[in-house]
């Protein structure tokens, strides 16, 4: 790079400083050094009363993965169940995204909003929403057996797929929305062309719209996938604390056991993944995924 | 919008000046009214000594005078469990504005003081687990005795001398919960020969049909699988613990859910055995209105007694409202309106013909039942012995 270039890229980045400084010192001051502090303290030991000692190992990134490591499990658990929560949210949210935008017409604001408004309310409230919904007594319980279509309750509740359930009913409106967005956006003569060259709806679909919504399905993913991991109240609330996830285990060390070093290895392990996840997400969806989700 | 019109005055403006002069001299006229001139503190404490009921004594001058130039009383404890009208009787007795904050567990408020020693608060409704941390780090005050006097004459003298508080020096006791659990008496037969024996819970899984509710801590659901096994509910003893883990394992199954507060579902009647603080779910059962299907079972094997300790944070800044609002609390009638309220178990000597028949069925377990009862000790929750239940713990979680 030439002297000169160099220079005015600098003075190119100087000019930006007023924008972007900032979102820089936030960024530093509230992401990078919690973070950074949580990383140190992951080095670290503990006396008997629970207070941080200085002394710097690594063992906690040793225990983290020792054999049979319930942690490792959990973390296995978490994966599995954010799959099935991002799986069912595209399988749930695509349709819903393609029937707005082919069907809505001039609803199209209020079907949005409608997809929406659940996520105004208080994340706790929903999810006692949904108990009350599917637990028994409940409301689909209470009338399914009234009605006889059930000769016993459906015990749902306080299990694993109750767990799932959850996650679902919280993160689908993260998946709709960059899925709507890329599928507005597809533009209608591509979609013309192909049926000018032959192309049946399924071929149309499976050639044109799906690859072009790609953008919005990884960005819904980063939106539904990132967040479910990561989750530790579903787990307390519809799985009454006996399935747990990976931010179960850190919200144990850190709250129960006051192991703030153990915690934060865990904290800091966690991270990586999601960061990792985040990464694949953009590689495989290309910019448009982070386009989607701003 | 309002032009001004050259040659015309613009009135509404000298209206709004007026108006405002007017304003200010009433408030001000009121304020002066209202307040008159401020009260001397010695007035204050004599009107202060005089109001306290007979029978009570007063903290003295020196606490008092303290308390009052502190002006507020920052408070750290349960939300929504003792009666408003406590909180409410000392700040206007002694006109300190209360500053309370409360916390969802103990474990919760606990990292909150690992994480700030310093945490400003000057009482702080301690467990003997958070105690013993507390006073290990040393950010507690030592209580001063001579500043409370109503809870030195009140206090039973074996609440003294016990085990949680070495000396008596770091706390004083305000109720007395038993960790044992409750039987709804719609669902479960309550003459199963097995009640109220911790083998109902550890045995009769098919009887409760899984609709158990467990604490969700550890030391006191692993605390009481060893009181089941004949054990202390502080081993640390290898082979005791790996017995517990394998009655804990089996009983999973019929374990509805860990919450350490199911209001909701125990209200809805979701649950027909609930683990934990019989007395919560005594008082709790009392809000439905078919009547109280709930009854409450002392197992004959002991349980955990879990004292709720007032402490003093040396990070707050008004200790002596502190000592003062324990002498308020210790008044027979402010403790009895705190027994009515909770039905919590107690070692006040003077409150028991203050209470209501169902409180007083409610909170009294088996005669001599308290020695069977263990408290946790730094055993349980710290070194191998946090460690060995932390792993049962972790594998009960899948």
């Amino acid at each position: 790079m030439g002297l000169k270039k160099f220079f005015i890229k600098k003075k190119a980045n100087l000019s930006a400083l007023p924008v972007v400084g900032p979102l820089s010192i936030w960024i530093l001051l509230f992401v990078l050094m919690p973070l950074a502090v949580i990383f140190i303290i992951s080095f670290l030991g503990r006396d008997i009363t629970g207070s941080i000692i200085p002394s710097f190992s690594l063992d906690n990134y040793r225990l983290l993965f020792s054999e049979g490591s319930e942690y490792a499990k959990a973390i296995l658990r978490s994966i599995l169940f954010a799959f099935a929560t991002n799986v069912a949210c595209l399988i749930i949210g695509y349709p819903m995204a393609y029937w707005i935008v082919k069907h809505g017409g001039r609803f199209k604001p209020l079907l949005l909003l409608l997809v929406i408004v659940p996520s105004w309310s208080c994340y706790i409230v929903r999810i006692y929403a949904l108990k009350q919904l599917v637990g028994y007594p409940g409301i689909l319980n209470n009338f399914f057996l009234k009605i006889h279509l059930l000769a016993s309750p459906v015990e749902i509740l306080y299990t694993a797929p109750a767990v799932v359930l959850g996650l679902i009913y919280i993160w689908l409106p993260f998946m709709v929305l960059p899925v709507y967005a890329s599928l507005e956006g597809i533009n209608p003569a591509l979609l013309e062309a192909s049926v000018d060259l032959g192309a049946t709806p399924a071929a149309r679909f499976l050639t044109v719209t799906l690859p072009l919504s790609k953008g919005g399905i990884f960005g819904g993913t980063i939106l539904t996938f990132i967040p479910a991991f990561g989750d530790w109240l579903v787990p307390l609330l519809m799985g009454g604390n006996k399935v747990w996830m990976a931010g179960n285990f850190i919200a144990h060390y850190f709250i129960v056991i006051g192991d703030l070093p153990l915690g934060s290895s865990m904290t800091v392990f966690l991270t990586a993944a999601i960061v990792l996840m985040i990464y694949l997400c953009i590689k495989l969806g290309g910019e448009e995924a982070i386009e989607r989700i701003l | 919008m309002f032009i001004r019109k050259p040659g015309k005055t613009f009135t509404g403006k000298r209206v709004c000046y007026a108006l405002i002069t007017v304003l200010s001299v009433l408030f001000l006229a009121s304020t002066l009214f209202a307040t008159g001139a401020p009260e001397k503190e010695e007035d204050m404490y004599d009107k202060y000594a005089a109001s306290v009921p007979q029978g009570c004594e007063p903290v003295p001058r020196e606490c008092f005078e303290q308390a009052v130039a502190g002006k507020t009383f920052a408070m750290y404890d349960w939300a929504a469990w003792w009666p408003e009208e406590l909180y409410e009787g000392f700040s206007k007795e002694f006109g300190i504005e209360i500053v309370r904050d409360n916390y969802p567990d103990l474990d919760t408020a606990l990292a909150k003081f690992r994480l700030n020693p310093d945490t400003p608060y000057d009482y702080f409704l301690a467990n003997p687990k958070s105690l013993w941390y507390l006073r290990e780090q040393g950010n507690l005050h030592e209580v001063n005795h001579d500043w409370i006097p109503n809870a030195n004459k009140y206090m039973q003298e074996e609440i003294k001398s016990a085990s949680w508080d070495p000396g008596y020096k770091h706390c004083v006791l305000t109720t007395l919960g038993f960790d044992a659990y409750v039987i709804n008496s719609n669902f479960i037969d309550k003459n199963d020969p097995r009640i109220p024996s911790w083998k109902f819970v550890f045995e009769g899984g098919k009887a409760y049909q899984g609709k158990l509710v467990m604490r969700n801590e550890m030391n006191r659901v692993i605390g009481n699988a060893l009181k089941y096994l004949g054990y202390s509910l502080n081993s640390t003893n290898e082979k005791e613990l790996a017995e517990a883990k394998k009655v804990l394992l089996r009983l999973q199954p019929y374990i509805m859910a860990f919450d350490s507060w199911p209001k909701r579902a125990v209200l809805a009647q979701e649950v027909w055995v609930v683990e934990g603080v019989v007395h919560d779910y005594l008082y709790l059962g009392g809000l439905i209105p078919e009547g109280n299907p709930f009854i409450a079972a002392y197992p004959p094997e002991g349980c955990l007694l879990s004292p709720m300790l007032i402490t003093i944070p040396k990070g707050g800044g008004n200790p002596a409202a502190t000592h003062c609002f324990i002498n308020y609390l210790y008044r027979p009638e402010n403790f009895a309106k705190l027994i009515n309220a909770t039905a919590y178990g107690h070692g006040h000597t003077a409150v028991d013909d203050l209470l209501t028949e169902d409180v007083k069925k409610w909170m009294v377990p088996p005669k001599g039942y308290l020695k069977k009862c263990e408290v946790l000790t730094p055993a349980s929750f710290t070194g191998i012995g946090e460690k060995m239940r932390a792993d049962i713990w972790k594998e009960l979680k899948k």
